[in-house]
């Protein structure tokens, strides 16, 4: 198998006086989506920004390629909750925003076709604060890939938008990930049904502090859509299984 | 646009008809003030005092807002300047700047520099505390942006720190031009026979009421002109902050 694309190895992460995680190994591999999901305070975001550089680890490692990763690093990058634009950036500029500050050009024109594919072109000279929330996230979605890191990190990256849209930015994304060749993905959820119709591996996060319970594959075939995802045979027992694990993580807390 | 000239047509016209009834020593009225000022205009004496208050003005409100936006950058970029800044900062800023005239021309004397530093200490401090409490306030959430794309230091000034800090900035500004107006004529009244706030004591020394609403008008209107700029600069610059195109 060789060395995966992205590892933690016996994490521990300390904020203030408070263990939040501990000893959390886990890997990603070359173009595998792993999606982390539990109950909210269990250290899902605390993980994904420690994965990310934005918070050190108390011990253990953050390893790229078996490079360990000592903060923020270009071949990464995030997918924020709360999308998190630059309200004085037009969608264009919040989009080239990670190039720019990289100090690198855009002479595969990667801002322009992001644009395109999140359907942001014709709104590319407003201003975040006119766009609805589904917009937002597509914004802050393409500002990610435009820098083509190899490893995407999203952090509940639907849940601060609607329903409809919800799904919609969902199977864009599924698509997108789909077509695209050599990229790794991280995505924390508390959804169970967004877990199981993104990840290839989906990892359960109990706690405080948290830990992992559960790590099992969807074995259901790409590509997939979310329609039928419910259908296909595996996924009752599956959505039942992860549903038991984040619940027990739940009582284990109380 | 038409209910605020409406505003002045009516207040104007109102004061006329009033005014002509009261005795010319207690009360003027704008036609007379029109004369009066063409008066002083032919004389010499307006034109040279406007100058005179508008150095000091400018000059005072230069040094001011430089001063105010470096120090309250350093202060709400670093926590130690903050907190040794705090308390005399609020000290000064809640004593009337007034009460320290005297001893400004104390150490200064009765000429343009003592003006200038009263002007300087009134149009400071508004400045200084907003700077400061906008480079505080750039969003939490954004910094984590710009470290989790790898964003140089010196590149977050530009992107992050000063277009979250202007709009805090420019209220600044809004505040300094009132006070730095109150700040000249004070400091005019208290001191070298020049300016402005001369014209108006010496006219009402002399009871000459129409010749002392001059000056006061043009303060006025200078306020009202400078204030209206600096709208107009805001509407250009915060174009993103406009929320009235939210869908």
């Amino acid at each position: 198998m060789g060395t995966p694309k992205l590892a933690l190895e016996d994490v521990s992460v300390v904020l203030g006086s408070k263990l939040i995680l501990r000893d959390i190994s886990l890997e990603v591999g070359e173009h595998e989506f792993v999606c982390v999901i539990g109950a909210s305070g269990g250290g899902k975001t605390t993980l994904l920004r420690t994965v990310g550089g934005l918070i050190p680890a108390e011990s253990g490692a953050v390893l790229l390629d078996g490079a360990p990763l000592p903060g923020p690093n270009p071949r990464l990058a995030m997918v924020f909750q709360h999308f998190s634009l630059f309200p004085w950036k037009s969608v264009r500029a919040n989009v080239a925003y990670g190039l720019r500050v990289q100090g690198r050009r855009d002479d595969a024109g990667a801002v322009d076709r992001l644009l395109g594919v999140m359907r942001l072109t014709e709104v590319a000279d407003h201003f975040p604060h006119q766009l609805s929330g589904g917009m937002r996230q597509r914004v802050g979605i393409a500002r990610a890939l435009a820098v083509d890191p190899e490893v995407l990190l999203l952090d509940e990256p639907f849940s601060a938008v609607d329903a409809i849209t919800r799904e919609q930015l969902q199977a864009e994304v599924l698509a997108l990930w789909e077509r695209d060749a050599a990229r790794s993905a991280v995505l924390v959820t508390h959804d169970i049904d967004e877990a199981i119709l993104m990840a290839d591996r989906v990892v359960v996060l109990s706690g405080p502090p948290g830990r992992i319970t559960l790590e099992v594959p969807v074995p259901i075939p790409r590509p997939r859509s979310p329609y039928a995802l419910r259908s296909h045979e595996d996924y009752p027992e599956l959505r039942a299984r992860l549903w038991e694990a984040v619940r027990a993580g739940l009582e284990g807390a109380a | 646009m038409i209910l605020r000239w409406l505003s002045v047509v009516v207040i104007l016209l109102a004061w006329e008809v009033y005014g002509r009834s009261i005795n010319p020593i207690l009360l003027s009225y704008p036609s007379a003030i029109i004369e009066s000022s063409l008066d002083m205009v032919i004389d010499g004496s307006l034109p040279k005092a406007l100058r005179e208050s508008l150095v000091v003005l400018g000059t005072g409100f230069l040094i001011g807002c430089v001063a105010g936006v470096v120090i309250g950058v350093l202060a709400g970029r670093r926590r130690a300047l903050a907190a040794l800044l705090d308390w005399p900062l609020n000290a000064l800023y809640a004593t009337p700047a007034v009460a320290l005239i005297p001893v400004i021309v104390v150490w200064f004397g009765f000429g343009v520099t003592a003006k200038i530093v009263v002007v300087t200490l009134f149009v400071l401090f508004p400045v200084l505390i907003n700077t400061m409490r906008g480079v505080q306030e750039v969003p939490r959430d954004l910094i984590e942006v710009a470290r989790s794309f790898c964003s140089p230091e010196r590149r977050m000034w530009g992107d992050l720190v000063l277009p979250s800090a202007l709009p805090y900035i420019v209220t600044g500004l809004r505040l300094a031009i009132g006070r730095g107006l109150i700040g000249v004529i004070v400091a005019e009244f208290f001191t070298a026979f020049a300016g402005l706030g001369n014209l108006i004591v010496t006219n009402a020394n002399n009871f000459r009421t129409a010749r002392m609403f001059v000056p006061i008008v043009i303060i006025a209107v200078l306020g009202v002109a400078t204030t209206a700029l600096l709208e107009w600069l805001e509407r250009r610059l915060f174009r993103w902050r406009r929320m009235d195109e939210t869908p």
